[in-house]
């Protein structure tokens, strides 16, 4: 995985800090491909994942550890379980921490950010009804995160 | 006073009620596990790690790694139905450490040491959980030196997995059905025989599969339990009901303390299940106590 370029800077606001992180576009999956059908979104899901699992320590210039293949495994499965027909697959990208930023982007319908560290140590990030933007932090319970989910579902089937 | 899988009391010298138990529990294998991140690079923790345990476990096997499993809960979560895998996987393995016996087994891999107890052939006596429990921390604490001599980072354990393999056999001339029937506490589910015109039902084999969470008081999910019967044919025994029960969850931290009470809770969770789905008939013949 020598030959990543990085080719946009994206950036999350979060109730404590701004973020910003690098993003191999390599790594995104294609913008048509839609979660209508789960085995070709597994698929692709997991050779993103296999790609990102085989990058070397300091993949980022600055150091950055090694993603570990439980972190892949748990990210996969994260994903996997929070399939719904409709939601466009996430995309997936490094973090410099060794961990996982996955986004779930329906267009008009809504985004929101899942940041991965480790298995069970993880962040959603999105847009509260006020404006501000929330982080919740999740461990083994993710039915915040399934909530989220079928929301953006629900309006993916309104405006489709 | 022994339990289904134990010596009596919870283990923890806390005001835990007693368990069950049972002076001839059917208990063929236990299984204690830890998983953690896997440790990288691995491949000469195996020699420090036999070079640990080498007088008690001094044989060796090879077998294929077992998949990492995480439990998490979600509202859309449906248990059965996950497989994980990369697409491609740097290849590990799993190293089997056994006593000359074979009753005491340590299997190890990247991600995961796993302390069992086994009985070989039909014999052998299950040392009951407390001194398996004893075991795998004397095995953990055997790797994390290993791990410290070869300037390895400390592992980081994201989940426990406490199993229990029973072994229930039929008598001369019982089928599996009945055996179902005598062993469980819902017999009629295997006794239905509905009329057919000019046809009749013999049920020739019978199981089932429990899936459970495990709540804490406040209600929130910290593991899952899995009780599986099927219709067995066991070397040396014979027909079998072989009824496995596995308890897994991430541990609420990862000192050895909050380890070993999860695994406990495990243990805990496993005996009660235990002895309420199975009937007052089976607990006589293994000798309930409590």
């Amino acid at each position: 995985m020598g030959d990543v370029t990085f080719m946009e800077q994206r950036s999350v606001s979060t109730s404590s800090e701004r973020r910003r992180y690098s993003i191999p576009r390599v790594f995104q999956i294609a913008d048509d491909l839609t979660s209508n059908n789960l085995n070709m979104c597994l698929h692709a899901v997991r050779k993103r994942l296999t790609a990102l699992s085989h990058m070397n320590e300091g993949w980022d210039g600055y150091g950055a550890p090694k993603i570990s293949t439980s972190t892949c495994l748990f990210a996969q499965q994260i994903i996997q379980q929070m399939w719904r027909e409709g939601v466009p697959a996430p995309d997936i990208s490094p973090l410099s921490s060794g961990g996982f930023m996955i986004e779930w982007n329906t267009g008009r319908s809504g985004e929101f950010v899942l940041e991965i560290e480790s298995p069970y140590r993880m962040s959603m990030i999105y847009d509260a009804e006020n404006g501000e933007t929330e982080e919740v932090h999740l461990g083994a319970d993710l039915s915040p995160l399934s909530r989220r989910i079928e929301e953006l579902a629900a309006k993916a089937a309104v405006a489709a | 006073m022994a339990h289904a899988d134990g010596s009596g009391f919870a283990g923890d010298g806390s005001a835990r009620s007693l368990l069950p138990s049972y002076r001839e529990p059917p208990v063929t294998e236990v299984a204690l596990a830890l998983q953690f991140s896997e440790i990288s690079p691995f491949s000469t923790i195996y020699g420090a790690y036999h070079n640990e345990v080498r007088s008690v476990l001094p044989l060796i096997e090879e077998q294929d790694p077992i998949p990492p499993k995480f439990e998490t809960f979600a509202d859309l979560y449906s248990p059965e139905s996950f497989s994980i895998e990369l697409v491609e996987r740097v290849p590990s393995r799993r190293v089997w450490f056994l006593s000359p016996d074979k009753h005491r087994l340590v299997q190890l891999q990247p991600d995961r040491i796993i302390q069992n107890w086994r009985k070989r052939e039909g014999a052998g006596v299950y040392p009951r959980f407390d001194a398996v429990l004893g075991e795998l921390f004397e095995s953990f604490t055997c790797l994390k030196r290993a791990l410290r001599e070869q300037g390895l980072q400390a592992v980081q354990v994201n989940q426990c997995e406490v199993s229990y393999f029973n072994d229930i056999p039929l008598f001369d001339d019982e089928s599996f059905p009945q055996a179902f029937q005598r062993a469980f506490v819902w017999p009629e589910l295997t006794r239905f025989q509905p009329s057919l015109d000019g046809h009749t039902l013999t049920p020739e084999g019978s199981a089932f599969n429990i899936i459970c969470r495990v709540l804490d008081g406040s209600g929130e999910a910290k593991a899952r339990l899995y009780a599986t019967a099927q219709s067995a044919r066991v070397d040396h025994v014979g027909r079998v009901i072989r009824l496995t029960m596995v308890f897994r969850g991430p541990p609420p931290g990862n000192d050895d303390g909050q380890l070993r009470e999860f695994l406990l809770l495990g243990r805990e969770t496993i005996v009660r299940v235990f002895t309420d789905i199975t009937s007052e008939e089976c607990h006589k013949l293994w000798q309930r106590e409590a």
